[in-house]
C-alpha cells in the first residue's frame, strides 16, 4: 500500500472517506510527534547525566552501613583461611557488603505465576512476564511492556506508587491507597538486597550447587516461617555481585517465582526514580476525570489482579 | 513541517547514509496520514500521538527485520490498527485511563479555504466533512477500521491480517461499513458534482 495510491473509482463511499482522511492528514500538525519518534530513537545513545559521588556518598545512613559492612567482612576474613573454598555463608556474606553500596543495578525480571488450586488439580496457568527493573535501596522503577504498551512506573523515596500511561500523563498513588498485597510486591520488586541478603544469612539455611560453588540455595531454616519457600542466588565470583536471583514465593495459593538477571550497574538520575522524569511537558498527573474507583482498578490491574 | 526537519530526523537516527535515509521521508510521508488514522479510531488527539509514535518507534527499531522501504505503510497501520483496538477493548487502561468518548473536536472542522471565489464551497465541503465524520463515528470500531484502511488502499488480505481475521470477514466488514455510511451520505452521493 503506497500513500497516495489511487483507490477503486467506482466506489464513491470509498473516495468520501480518501478525501475525508486526506483532509484530516493535512491539517494534522505531525512535527510535535515526528518530535517525539526523533527523540525517542536517539535515546539509546544518549549520555544520561551523572550522579555525582559526593551526593551519592551524602546519605550517612548508607555510608555508615557500608562502613559497618566493610569491617565485618575484615572480622570475617581474619578467621577465615584463604586457600580453603568459601562456604556458602562466606560467599553471601560478601555479596551483602557489595550490595551495601548505592548503586542503580538493573535488573531483567520475569515473574512466573503459577496457580494451584486447593483440591489438588493438576492444572495450572503460567503468566509469564518480562520487565527491566532498576533499584536503588528501597525506590525502583520498572519498564513493562502490557500487550503493545510500553509503561512505566515505580516507587520513589517517599513510597508513593507512580504509572507513567502516557507520554505526557501519569497518576500518582499515596502508600495510604495501597493495598497490602500489592505493598508486599512492591517490596519483592525493590529488591533490597543487603536486607533479603541479610535475610538469608539469619534464616536460611545455605547450600552451594555441587558443580558451580558460586549458586547458593537457601531454604528457610525448619522452625522458622518466612514468605519465601525458596531462593536460589548466583554471585559473580570476581565482583560478588548477584548476577541472578530466584525467588519463589507462596501467596495464598499460588506459588510465584520471580528470577532477577543482572543486566547493568551505572549511576542513574534521582529524576529517574520519579513520576516527572518519565513525562514529556506539558504533563498532568492524577487527571481529574480519573475517579478513586478507576484509580483502585487500574492499579489492581497493573499487578495482574482482575 | 519544514524540509529541514527531513535533515534533523536522519541525523538523530544515525546520521550516516544508511537505509534509514529512506525512512525518514518515509516517515514524514505517511506520519500525518497515520494519525489522522488514529485519531479517527480513537478521537483523541493525544492518545492518537502516543500510539503513532510508539508504532513508529517500534517498527523502526526493527528496520533491520522488516523491509520497511517495500513494506513500511503496511506494517504501520496494521500497527496503529493493532494498538487502537488494544486500547479499546484488551488494554484500555494502558493507552487511557479517562474513557472519553465523543468525537475530537479539537482539530475543529474548519476546511482550508482555497477557493474563496467560490464562497459556498466552503460551507458544502464542511457539511459532507461533517457528515462523514458522524457516519464514521457511528460504525463500530472494526467496520471503520476495515473501510478506512480499504479507502486508503489496502487489499482485503491486508485488512484481515490489520484486524486479526480472515479476508472473508473483512470483506463483511467492508461492505456493512459502505452500505451504513452510503445511507448517512445518501444526500451527497445522490449528487455526483459535489
Amino acid at each position: 500500500m503506497n500513500v497516495g495510491e489511487p483507490i477503486n473509482p467506482q466506489d464513491p463511499v470509498d473516495s468520501l472517506v480518501r478525501a475525508y482522511l486526506d483532509r484530516q492528514a493535512e491539517r494534522v500538525d505531525s512535527g510535535p510527534v515526528l518530535d517525539r519518534i526523533t527523540r525517542s530513537l536517539a535515546q539509546p545513545g544518549e549520555r544520561r547525566p551523572k550522579w555525582s559521588l559526593r551526593r551519592r556518598w551524602s546519605n550517612r545512613w548508607t555510608l555508615g552501613s557500608a562502613i559497618a559492612a566493610a569491617l565485618l567482612v575484615l572480622a570475617i576474613g581474619l578467621f577465615t583461611l584463604p586457600a580453603r573454598p568459601l562456604s556458602a555463608e562466606a560467599i553471601v556474606r560478601e555479596a551483602w557488603v557489595v550490595h551495601a553500596s548505592p548503586l542503580d543495578r538493573c535488573y531483567r525480571v520475569e515473574t512466573d505465576f503459577e496457580f494451584t488450586p486447593l483440591d489438588g488439580d493438576p492444572k495450572t496457568i503460567v503468566r509469564p512476564r518480562q520487565t527491566r527493573l532498576w533499584t536503588r535501596g528501597d525506590r525502583f522503577w520498572i519498564e513493562s511492556e502490557i500487550g503493545l504498551r510500553h509503561l512505566n512506573w515505580g516507587r520513589d523515596e517517599s513510597g508513593e506508587l507512580w504509572l507513567a500511561f502516557a507520554p505526557r500523563r501519569g497518576l500518582r498513588f499515596d502508600p495510604t491507597e495501597i493495598p497490602p498485597a500489592i505493598a508486599l510486591r512492591c517490596d519483592v520488586l525493590s529488591v533490597r538486597l543487603e536486607t533479603l541478603l541479610g535475610q538469608v544469612l539469619s534464616d536460611f539455611d545455605l547450600q552451594t550447587d555441587r558443580d558451580e560453588a558460586n549458586i547458593i540455595r537457601a531454604t528457610p531454616k525448619p522452625g522458622r516461617r518466612h514468605l519465601l519457600r525458596e531462593a536460589i542466588l548466583e554471585i559473580d565470583p570476581e565482583t560478588k555481585v548477584l548476577r541472578r536471583l530466584e525467588l519463589t514465593r507462596v501467596f495464598t495459593n499460588r506459588t510465584i517465582t520471580t528470577r532477577f538477571h543482572l543486566e547493568e550497574s551505572r549511576e542513574l538520575d534521582d529524576s529517574q526514580y520519579q513520576l516527572e522524569g518519565h513525562l514529556e511537558r506539558p504533563f498532568q498527573i492524577n487527571p481529574p476525570e480519573i475517579d478513586p474507583q478507576r484509580r483502585r482498578q487500574i492499579l489492581l490491574r497493573l499487578f495482574g489482579i482482575r | 513541517m519544514g524540509d529541514g526537519m527531513k535533515g534533523d530526523l536522519l541525523a538523530d537516527l544515525g546520521g550516516s547514509p544508511d537505509p534509514l535515509e529512506d525512512l525518514n521521508d518515509w516517515v514524514i510521508a505517511t506520519l500525518p496520514r497515520a494519525i489522522a488514522y488514529a485519531l479517527s479510531l480513537l478521537k483523541d488527539r493525544s492518545l492518537a500521538d502516543d500510539v503513532v509514535h510508539d508504532c513508529y518507534c517500534r517498527l523502526i527499531q526493527k528496520a533491520n527485520v522488516y523491509n520497511l522501504e517495500r513494506d513500511g505503510t503496511k506494517l504501520l497501520f496494521r500497527s496503529v490498527t493493532h494498538a487502537c483496538f488494544n486500547h479499546n477493548s484488551r488494554d484500555r487502561f494502558a493507552l487511557s485511563l479517562d474513557g472519553r468518548g465523543g468525537p475530537d473536536h479539537s482539530q475543529g472542522f474548519e476546511v482550508e479555504d482555497r477557493r474563496m471565489n467560490q464562497p459556498l464551497q466552503p460551507i458544502l465541503d464542511r457539511e459532507l466533512e461533517e457528515a462523514i465524520a458522524d457516519g464514521l463515528s457511528r460504525l463500530p470500531m472494526a467496520q471503520r477500521a476495515a473501510l478506512e484502511l480499504k479507502s486508503l488502499g489496502q487489499s482485503q488480505q491486508e485488512i484481515a491480517e490489520a484486524l486479526e481475521t480472515t479476508p472473508s470477514n473483512a470483506g463483511v466488514l467492508i461492505h456493512r461499513a459502505r452500505q451504513t455510511m452510503a445511507r448517512q451520505l445518501a444526500p451527497y452521493l445522490e449528487e455526483p458534482s459535489r
